[in-house]
């Protein structure tokens, strides 16, 4: 059977922003284990040997490469190219830095401290950056399509003060079960942003779920008494998708804690290692 | 963060959210960067504290073999700053021991593998393409004992790899060639006559032994670690049945001192006459054994390694020859193409020879022969040392009658003179040949180390223990015997007569899955007198 290219861009296009990155990404792959399928034939796996340099020459570049991106970002914020080509670069080259290193290795677990901390932070910084081009691409779809609010993360904690202020107004003139049931689970809901789990798992349900009390009670409410309780019920529910902005958002904001100071740990040991391979 | 909102600015959402009353910045990432600062200097910090220890471990690639574990923390035991570590580092130690720097050259891996006798060492690096491409690329010994790899890492154990790269043989499953002496039907040169038929009957029929690899046994005794065997020796297995007292030579013409070349044999008497180094042992001999009578000489009994027999033996193949050079410092005749670039046994058999007739003058008396002795003996203690350094002693051609100064047969001597001599070697050894070859007036000397691989190790004890008997990997002796007799001197039941299978036997268990099939399983870069093979065979029967 064959494949059209058209097929084949538009099978990577699912995947990817820009498949013919994605495909020049898995050609590459696949032409390194290629290579090192090869090595394995003519010569041991070993990084002293020309073999084994090559792939830690190739990682040291690419590493520089997909490094770059922070100084592109800081030093040349027009000219030299488009900042996606850039992002493309730092997130197809981090990986294959990864794949070489391993290949430079040997696909075995260093024996000494530097290189440990070497191969343990090149994997950790190559899954941290699969990890957050993950979230980049899950989060804001899933915030999209799931809330109706839209809401910068820096300004949760004063909008959902805000909504609590209002909540504890349209209390004060609510009837007797609706001022109960605030007090009882409402105000402790409203009194800051709130990081839930469940809001990883699914958004609306997560929702829903906490609303079904006021929903209950809207039942059981006369009707000149459910006015109030609607427009709680939408404090609520305002608030509730705060929190899911708020536990949403918060690992696009921190998982670059977890990407970018190891990053800067790994290319000072990179330097260490050449070093000392120079000098040893 | 983010600035208050101020009211009055609209609203948005469901529940009428302000929206903000100024432009909202994300916040400053400087714990980001200052994260990663601390990390960095975190690192800093490690590695400068483990070196102002003294501990260099974390910038090492892995730890050092048990063997080199000493130098663990001197990294300059082995590397130089901003270069490779190199040979000079590993022979500063290796060399002081076992066999020296030599032994770690291409041009002793050429030695190892060649099957040709070397005629001279130092040109037996460039005999083959492969050998004079070699030479000057010395490859230091990190290239293939990898270091670095772990206390238990075994140094010895080169991936195939380092070996494919030269012998383009692929694995020892597939493109390994068959072995030399199988697939080219090659025969031993033992030098000595041995129809195996004869000897096993007579063996089983006076130990009374039922099973045939019992009697094989009796000479073919494993040495001490069982890996091969010892060395023939007639004391041990001849013994018993050859050269008994009735043992004679055929009677013999006389010699005359005076005219030697005359063909004949000296006497007793005229050798006791002759006194002089190398023959001292005719004051001890009992006059009875060589018995004169008109004219003729008939030695009984014979011994093995006579001394009578040997002289004489001697003498006529300095008749022959002419000068005999190194040779006539040698009991048994060295034909170069059966010794495998053994010079070094051969110059120390000479040097033992020379040491034992200086010690036959020491009882002469005079201070001008004293001196003369103890300058003797610091020449031979000198030649020794060199011998023992292996400068340029590979060459065997000396030990060969009629290749030194005067090539051939002596001059003057007429063809039919030169028969004349041949056939009373003959005569005179006609004893000795029931076992022996004898040829150009000279016992050949006998390959007595039972070994029949030169390019390959193999260990016997390994084998027998999971095997079992001898005769389900060598089949080919049983097949003689038990096939028809062809009489005394059937060519296929000999001692030269190869009893070794095919690779295929051993390929049923050596096996990328089985047992291991590495090059180095069989094979070595470095001929070492450890785990010995080719040239070093001769070195060792020696020398150890």
């Amino acid at each position: 059977m064959r494949i059209s290219k058209a097929t084949l861009a538009a099978g990577a296009g699912r995947w990817a922003q820009r498949p013919e990155w994605l495909l020049g990404f898995l050609a590459a792959a696949a032409l390194l284990l290629l290579v090192y399928a090869l090595n394995l034939t003519v010569a041991e796996p070993r990084a002293a040997s020309p073999w084994g340099l090559t792939y830690g020459t190739l990682a040291t570049l690419l590493l520089a490469g997909a490094g770059s991106l922070a100084a592109r970002r800081r030093t040349f914020r027009s000219g030299l190219g488009r900042t996606q080509t850039w992002v493309q670069l730092h997130v197809y080259g981090g990986t294959l830095f990864a794949l070489l290193v391993l290949m430079h290795a040997g696909f075995e677990w260093p024996r000494s401290g530097l290189n440990r901390w070497l191969m343990g932070l090149s994997l950790w910084v190559a899954a941290s950056g699969l990890a957050g081009v993950a979230v980049r691409k899950w989060l804001p779809r899933v915030l999209a399509s799931a809330l109706t609010t839209e809401v910068l993360y820096e300004r949760i904690p004063e909008l959902a003060a805000v909504l609590r202020r209002r909540a504890e107004e349209l209390v004060a003139a609510a009837p007797g079960p609706v001022r109960d049931l605030y007090r009882r689970s409402l105000a402790p809901l409203l009194a800051a942003p709130r990081f839930r789990w469940i809001y990883f798992a699914d958004v609306t349900g997560g929702i829903a779920n906490r609303l079904r009390e006021l929903d209950y009670l809207a039942g059981r409410l006369p009707a000149e008494g459910r006015g109030v309780l609607d427009e709680l019920r939408s404090v609520v529910r305002t608030k509730l998708e705060l929190d899911a902005h708020y536990t949403l958002q918060r690992p696009l904001r921190w998982w670059l804690y977890a990407h970018v100071p190891p990053s800067l740990v790994l290319l000072l040991l990179v330097a260490v290692h050449l070093l000392a391979v120079w000098y040893f | 963060m983010a600035k208050k909102a101020r009211p009055g600015k609209g609203s948005f959402g469901g529940a009428r959210l302000p929206v903000a009353g100024a432009y909202v910045t994300r916040s400053p990432r400087r714990w980001l960067l200052g994260a990663g600062f601390a990390g960095c200097l975190g690192a800093l910090a490690w590695l400068g504290a483990s070196f102002a220890l003294g501990d260099r471990t974390p910038v090492s690639p892995g730890p050092l073999s048990s063997s080199h574990a000493n130098f663990e923390a001197n990294c300059g035991a082995c590397h130089g700053g901003f270069e490779a570590p190199a040979a000079a580092g590993c022979l500063a130690c290796h060399g002081r021991v076992g066999e020296g720097p030599e032994e770690y050259r291409y041009a002793a891996h050429y030695a190892y593998r060649r099957p040709a006798p070397v005629a001279a060492g130092a040109e037996a690096p460039t005999a083959t393409p492969a050998a004079a491409r070699a030479v000057g690329r010395e490859l230091p010994c990190a290239s293939c004992h990898a270091e670095h790899g772990g206390r238990r890492a075994a140094l010895t154990r080169v991936p195939d790899a380092r070996c494919t790269g030269c012998h383009a043989f692929g694995s020892f499953g597939g493109g390994h060639p068959e072995v030399e002496v199988i697939r080219d039907g090659l025969r031993d040169d033992p030098n000595l006559r041995f129809p195996h038929r004869i000897h096993v009957a007579e063996v089983t029929k006076r130990l009374g032994l039922g099973n045939p690899e019992r009697s094989c046994l009796q000479c073919h005794e494993p040495d001490d670690r069982g890996r091969g065997f010892r060395p023939l020796d007639f004391d041990r297995h001849c013994d018993a049945c050859h050269l008994t007292a009735t043992s004679a030579t055929p009677r013999l013409p006389a010699g005359d001192p005076a005219d030697p070349a005359r063909p004949g044999v000296l006497t007793l008497s005229a050798l006791q006459r002759e006194w002089g180094p190398g023959v001292r042992w005719a004051l001890f001999t009992n006059p009875d054994e060589v018995r004169e009578a008109g004219g003729t000489v008939a030695k009984r009994p014979v011994y093995h390694e006579d001394p009578w027999i040997l002289e004489n033996l001697r003498r006529i193949r300095a008749t022959l020859y002419g000068d005999l050079g190194l040779a006539a410092l040698l009991s048994t005749g060295v034909d170069e193409g059966t010794v495998l670039a053994g010079g070094d046994a051969l110059y120390r058999e000479a040097i033992a020879t020379l040491r034992e007739r200086a010690a036959e003058l020491r009882s002469l008396p005079g201070p001008e022969v004293q001196e003369e002795l103890r300058r003797l003996e610091e020449l031979l203690a000198v030649a020794e040392e060199r011998v023992e350094r292996g400068e340029g002693t590979a060459s065997t051609a000396p030990f060969v009658p009629g290749s030194g100064r005067q090539p051939g047969y002596a001059p003057g001597l007429s063809e039919e003179r030169v028969m004349e001599l041949k056939r009373l070697a003959l005569d005179l050894t006609e004893p000795c040949r029931q076992c022996h070859v004898v040829s150009d007036a000279a016992i050949q000397r006998v390959q007595k180390d039972q070994r029949t691989l030169i390019r390959a190790e193999f260990d016997h004890r390994a084998h027998i223990v999971q095997l079992p008997s001898c005769l389900g990997c060598h089949g080919a002796i049983p097949k003689i015997l038990a096939g028809e007799p062809k009489g005394e001197d059937d060519p296929t039941d000999a001692a030269e007569t190869h009893n070794l299978p095919a690779i295929a036997v051993c390929r049923e268990c050596h096996t990328p899955a089985g047992a291991s099939s590495a090059c180095v399983t069989c094979h070595q870069f470095h001929p070492g007198r450890s785990r010995h093979a080719g040239l070093v065979v001769y070195r060792s029967a020696a020398g150890d």
